[in-house]
């Protein structure tokens, strides 16, 4: 039964009450017929009010009724309009500075976001899809969004290429990578360039060491060309010197600079800096490697074979392992 | 601002970010088309971004504009009163099934866009309230994000789709309050384009669309790279191959602007056949579309001819506004290329640098790094009459272009270019297959972004005089014959008054 209808049935009980009381109504014992009536009317009055009150009512609903039946019963005339009206206000106007009361929802529908098929199945390998020129524009785009999570090295030269895309799509799109790469990196050179102004000598070192490696990332990430590459090495260079003047035994900074001399062709000065940089704390398994690219392009075969051997016994990749595996085989052979 | 009020006009220009507040080729063509059609009143219609984005007009108004506008997308408008309500039913199927047109459009579902624009009219049922607030439009929204979204986050969904669809009822309220015109001349798809789409539907008036880049392009290639808009898929869900999806719903949103704009227009313009074809690919109807080329005032260049040096002087010029667009760093650094083989060379810089201070200064910045301090020169805003007779070359270095009027300026002027591979640069600089084509390259162009490749072009007709007066002659004889405001008028004289005189169109309101 709603919460209308109890109200609406306990008040016509109790105004039934009063008709038959004033003489009104039927010839019944008016005292004993008003108070049947009246006690009808209470109990749904009461009924009304367990249900509309939050709170202990809720918890012991018995005690509760009891409670509001008596004020209802014993309170004359007041009492059932009274509660009624308590009832009315309650409902109205809910509590607000108690606990909300939780209110049922439906169960969630599964939404099933990683489940949807419709996705593209790919064709074939990511560079191919992006040099093949009757590959549909929108494939093309999609292999170049792709491809822009691997590493910056390996990506650029690639996506370089899209530059001459015939689709202007794919080229403002290849563009617009490349260009925020770049930006990205000389706005860190912008912020270093101002730290090279203090007087402190240890934040013109860092700075230097900074500026000498952003210059140095420009060019190993394939962001700068011809006379910009030229460039960008030459502000490389001299950011390291300064540094190294203050720095002589930094192991990193060695390191640098022997990539930057091999960058230029010139080898000897490469292999005593790799050399230097081990010297000073490298790990050798980061610097073998590059040791044995200047020992092949010095025409070193021999030197290659033996630091390949030493790197043989510290982790690498797989390539790596390719690479060892043909100049150990090549050693065999040969000697 | 003065504020020009009129009851009636005769064309109505809707103008999205351009003149007369922002300068450049496209402004300069609307002012061009203003002042060829004295006979004609002119109501302005400008939709911006947001007011602070716009200083004062950039161009003094001809006496034929008496009326305009301004309005402004993301203004904070006074938001409806939240209350509760229904929502209709059978308006929100009408909303369901243009949103399945857009999904994959057809001729045959072509006229739900009639229908939906009807409802969005001020009298009609899809009210912003009803968009905003009531339990239909709720009901629809969580519906298609469970069918559709491939992205998790259902609150970024739900604000996606609240922040992109208010603007269209900003739009439809302009239409209603919009004066008495007979023709209605839209400058771009879009915003402005969707306007256009509703006042066809309002008032039955022919609509004609000028394109000059493709809106709908621009702003994909700019949402492919924006950062604001999330991708809430975690390494496991995400299909690196695919865009985000809320990326994907910007995008369909302006194609579908687009696409109701196309509708709407009853002659579509292009500057050139690559755009022409974008256009037809995009939605609009092949029967409706043509291509105008830009045209040029060539009495007044041509007489700066006799003011050159006979051989060229060593001088490049950018002749644009300093934006990204126009790609200048990589002008700046084929100019390091330049001065190391021809070390009196000068790279000039002529236009605007309002725009965007954060690119000039980076422009500037660059120019100091590479030690150009002293061959590269910043010259702000320059007059072309006094600056196309002491340059070498023109260099147009941007990423993105239409048909640019500056080659044509100088082509008349007797200035070769050198330009990168966009828009219709190749058109201009080779001519197109045919007659044209025979006149011979009036330049070089080169790959986009590619610095080195830009300077060798320069260096090779900078230092080849015979090289640099054939493609001189090339670029006058080109311009004369393709490119002359005159050809350029008469083609719109022809559209303008098909669309003044034509009966008001039937099949709609």
């Amino acid at each position: 039964m709603s919460a209308y209808s109890l109200a609406i049935l306990a008040a016509g009980f109790e105004a039934a009450g009063f008709w038959v009381l004033l003489g009104i109504g039927p010839k019944l014992d008016p005292l004993a017929s008003y108070l049947a009536a009246h006690a009808i009317a209470s109990a749904l009055a009461s009924l009304l009010l367990v249900a509309s009150v939050p709170g202990p009512s809720r918890r012991q609903p018995r005690w509760a009724f009891a409670f509001f039946f008596a004020l209802c019963f014993f309170v004359p005339v007041l009492g059932v309009p009274g509660l009624l009206a308590a009832a009315f206000v309650a409902r109205i106007f809910p509590r607000r500075d108690g606990k909300e009361v939780f209110s049922t929802v439906a169960a969630p529908a599964y939404a099933p976001h990683e489940d949807r098929s419709d996705a593209p199945h790919t064709h074939g390998p990511v560079r191919a899809q992006l040099t093949d020129p009757s590959a549909p524009v929108e494939t093309r785009l999609r292999a170049l969004l792709s491809i822009q999570d691997l590493p910056s090295r390996v990506a650029n030269p690639v996506i370089r290429g899209m530059l001459a895309d015939a689709s202007d799509d794919v080229r403002l799109v290849a563009y617009g990578i490349l260009d925020s790469r770049e930006k990205r990196i000389n706005a860190r050179i912008q912020a270093a360039r101002a730290q090279l102004e203090g007087k402190d000598p240890m934040a013109r070192l860092m700075a230097d060491k900074e500026l000498a490696e952003l210059y140095w990332e420009l060019i190993y990430q394939g962001l700068v060309q011809g006379d910009l590459q030229k460039h960008a090495a030459g502000r490389a260079r001299t950011h390291f010197d300064a540094a190294l003047r203050i720095a002589p035994e930094d192991a990193a900074l060695w390191a640098l600079g022997a990539r930057l001399a091999n960058l230029d062709g010139q080898y000897e000065r490469a292999w005593h800096a790799f050399s230097r940089a081990i010297e000073f704390g490298l790990p050798q398994a980061r610097i073998l490697p590059y040791l044995a690219e200047v020992a092949f392009r010095m025409r070193r075969y021999d030197r290659v074979r033996q630091l390949l051997g030493r790197i043989a016994q510290t982790s690498h990749t797989q390539r790596m392992a390719q690479v060892i595996d043909y100049w150990s085989a090549h050693g065999r052979a040969a000697g | 601002m003065a504020e020009l009020r009129a009851k009636e006009a005769d064309i109505a220009l809707l103008l999205e970010g351009t003149y007369p507040y922002v300068s450049g080729g496209v402004s300069s063509w609307v002012n061009q088309i203003i002042r060829a059609f004295p006979e004609y009143r002119f109501a302005l219609v400008f939709i911006g971004s947001q007011e602070s984005d716009y200083g004062e007009m950039k161009y003094t108004l001809p006496a034929n504009v008496v009326h305009i506008e301004r309005h402004y997308i993301h203004s904070p408008a006074a938001k409806p009163r939240v209350k509760a309500q229904a929502g209709d039913a059978p308006t929100y199927d009408l909303v369901e099934r243009l949103h399945a047109y857009f999904r994959s459009p057809s001729a045959e579902g072509e006229p739900v866009i009639g229908e939906a624009l009807a409802a969005l009219s001020p009298s009609g049922k899809l009210s912003e309230e009803s968009f905003l607030h009531s339990r239909a439009s709720w009901d629809y929204t969580t519906d298609q994000y469970r069918r559709f979204s491939r992205d998790p986050s259902f609150i970024d969904y739900f604000w996606t789709i609240r922040t992109m669809h208010q603007p269209l009822w900003l739009l439809s309220r302009i239409a209603e309050s919009m004066i008495p015109v007979r023709a209605v001349h839209s400058i771009s798809t879009g915003y402005a384009g969707f306007l256009a789409a509703i006042l066809k539907w309002q008032t039955g008036r022919p609509v004609i669309l000028s394109e000059h880049g493709i809106y709908t392009k621009e702003r994909k290639i700019d949402l492919f790279q924006s950062q604001w808009i999330k991708d809430n898929r975690d390494a496991f869900s995400k299909d690196p191959a695919e865009i985000g999806y809320l990326r994907a719903l910007w995008i369909r949103f302006f194609e579908s602007l687009g696409r109701m704009c196309y509708s709407a227009s009853d002659d579509i313009v292009a500057l050139y056949e690559t755009n022409r074809l974008r256009q037809v690919a995009d939605g609009a109807a092949a029967e409706r579309t043509r291509n105008i080329p830009n045209g040029i005032d060539l009495p007044r260049l041509e007489k700066l001819r006799a003011l050159r040096p006979l051989d060229p002087p060593p001088i490049l010029c950018l002749l644009g506004r300093v934006v990204p667009i126009k790609d200048l760093k990589t002008f700046i650094r084929a100019m390091r290329t330049v001065v190391n083989r021809m070390p009196q060379a000068q790279g000039w810089i002529a236009g605007p640098e309002d725009e965007d201070p954060g690119y000039v200064a980076e422009c500037k910045d660059l120019v100091q790094s590479l030690g150009l301090a002293e061959s590269v020169k910043f010259l702000g805003f320059q007059r072309i009459d006094a600056l196309l007779p002491r340059v070498g070359l023109l260099v147009l270095s941007s990423i993105s272009e239409a048909l640019p009027l500056v080659v044509l300026e100088g082509y008349a002027a007797g200035v070769p270019v050198v330009t990168t591979d966009v828009g219709s640069c190749r058109q201009l600089v080779y001519g197109l297959p045919g007659d044209d084509a025979l006149f011979g390259a009036a330049g070089r162009v080169v790959g986009i972004a590619d610095p080195t490749a830009l300077a060798n072009a320069c260096l090779e007709l900078l230092a080849d005089r015979e090289a640099w007066h054939a493609a001189q002659a090339a670029g006058i004889r080109r311009v004369e014959r393709y490119y002359t405001q005159d050809q350029m008028f008469a083609q719109y004289r022809e559209l303008y008054v098909k669309a003044m005189n034509a009966p008001d169109a039937t099949g709609v309101r």
